[in-house]
């Protein structure tokens, strides 16, 4: 009989997580150095604390106390975390200037919960931040030469500075336009791949199963 | 950030069916219960019902009832029944330590006629009774969990009992059965879960699985209950004398097959297996 415990599996990395949420919590407050222009570096402190607090509650389905235990705030604040309307972020979100006048210093509670959970649902649907996404990318790029896989490392080199998820084939199309493979003209396949595409790794899987039936 | 409409998940009919499982019995080891799920199939021109000789593959059913009923042992005989006929087996136990398990389904497998040592390592137990963070994990659970299918190609899950994973906190009871129920579609398991109901609850009803509305997430549920002929009355409607226990059993819902609505009459051996028998309203047994 096989027996197994907890010691002889891989963990989940909570910290992998909780780290690319904040990542993309950051991305949609449009990134590290508007924060830093718009002179709101202060909030990032608020951010971490809710974004450990949405990952302890959706991901690990922590009570409200082990949350405010662990991160080292009050129930009533973990409370008004994980309460907080995401909806209510965006809005303030897409005005940020009107956003950073309102919490000129400190983030408040509900808006960066509000956030924090928008980013947790956004990673959660396999939308990272878009420093990830472009780390990610030059890595597949380096696994592709090593590989020797041309057409792959020439899509990833293109699609550089793409913003992910892509929706359409038409945002492909040019940058795609002279890349061969098997004698099949990679943009006649794209307008068959599903999308949304969420991650260039997906785009180079939609490829490769597009020409593999064209074999 | 404007609603976007999620084309990945829309099917047509014929699209959903290509990636449809066919649909099929899986004999569960208890005497008399792989006849009471079937299907209807048309056969010249006529609706027959034919039976489906066990549980609907790839179906995720929970067992409830109150202490003392029988569901860790058919939970148990099932997995017994699976890991003979060569199949790999995953046993998560949640109660009891593992080694305590492996002695239980070892006397079980020998009251089945079955000699254990022959298939004993197509069992893979997950021992999150002794490990708080399995237990408290769902991640890590999970994880484990795919770990084990996919290294020992398992194709079924029995977890005893998924009332363990959220003693603690039982406002996280769906959500957490949400999660193992979506994990088990995923990994096209056919699986088994027990959980408790409070003896408060009313018998016979999936609805205090757990008290947690658990039934509606799961494909089925098969309730079992207990009950102390402690009057006249019970003792002409159940034919059993005064200070006899009866053991009930009802399948409550099933959205893969067709299944049985009858309450039976279930029996637990001396040797300790579960017989579903005859339905308590009369008829022949099964």
């Amino acid at each position: 009989m096989i027996i197994v415990n907890s010691r002889e599996v891989p963990q989940v990395e909570f910290e992998d997580l909780v780290a690319r949420v904040f990542s993309k919590s950051i991305d949609l407050l449009g990134g590290i150095v508007k924060l830093a222009e718009y002179k709101t570096l202060t909030w990032l402190p608020s951010l971490a604390r809710a974004t450990i607090a949405i990952v302890l509650k959706e991901e690990y389905l922590r009570s409200e106390e082990e949350i405010a235990h662990k991160v080292g705030i009050t129930k009533n604040t973990v409370r008004n975390i994980v309460r907080a309307d995401p909806k209510l972020a965006l809005d303030k979100m897409q005005k940020i200037e009107e956003l950073t006048k309102e919490e000129s210093k400190n983030l408040k509670t509900h808006t960066a919960g509000g956030i924090a959970k928008l980013a947790y649902k956004l990673v959660k649907d396999g939308v990272d931040a878009k420093v990830l996404v472009n780390f990610s990318s030059a890595v597949l790029e380096d696994i592709m030469k090593t590989l020797d896989i041309p057409w792959a490392y020439m899509v990833l080199k293109r699609i550089k500075g793409i913003d992910f998820p892509i929706s359409s084939y038409e945002v492909l199309q040019e940058r795609l336009s002279d890349i061969v493979s098997q004698d099949i003209k990679l943009t006649e396949l794209l307008p068959n791949l599903q999308y949304p595409i969420s991650t260039p790794a997906q785009l180079i899987k939609e490829i490769k199963e597009h020409l593999k039936m064209k074999e | 950030m404007q609603p976007k409409v999620d084309f990945k998940n829309i099917y047509t009919g014929s699209q959903a069916l290509e990636k449809a499982p066919k649909i099929y019995g899986i004999q569960t080891g208890i005497e008399g219960l792989d006849d009471l799920f079937f299907i209807v199939k048309e056969e010249k021109g006529k609706l027959i019902k034919k039976t489906l000789g066990g549980l609907p593959a790839y179906s995720v059913i929970n067992i409830t009832g109150v202490n003392d009923t029988g569901k860790s042992l058919m939970a148990e005989q099932f997995a017994i029944e699976q890991a003979h006929k060569g199949s790999k087996v995953v046993f998560v136990t949640v109660e009891s330590p593992a080694n305590f398990v492996a002695a239980s389904l070892q006397i079980r497998a020998t009251a089945m006629g079955y000699n254990f040592k022959d298939f004993e390592d197509n069992f893979i137990l997950i021992d999150a009774a002794s490990s708080y963070n399995l237990r408290e994990n769902i991640p890590d659970l999970l994880a484990t969990l795919a770990y084990v299918i996919s290294t020992y190609k398992a194709r079924f899950t029995v977890i005893d009992s998924v009332t363990g994973l959220f003693e603690s906190k039982e406002m996280f009871a769906r959500a957490i059965v949400r999660r193992l129920f979506n994990f088990m579609k995923s990994w096209y398991q056919t699986s088994i879960i027990v959980s408790q109901k409070r003896s408060g609850h009313e018998e016979l009803t999936a609805e205090a699985a757990g008290g947690y509305a658990v039934g509606h997430i799961v494909d089925g549920t098969i309730v079992l209950a207990k009950e102390l002929i402690d009057s006249q009355y019970k003792s002409k409607i159940y034919k059993k004398p005064l200070g006899d226990i009866v053991r009930l059993f009802r399948i409550d819902g099933c959205r893969l097959s067709g299944h049985d609505t009858k309450t039976h009459f279930l029996e637990i051996t001396e040797s300790g297996l579960v017989k579903i028998k005859e339905p308590i309203s009369g008829g022949e047994e099964i």
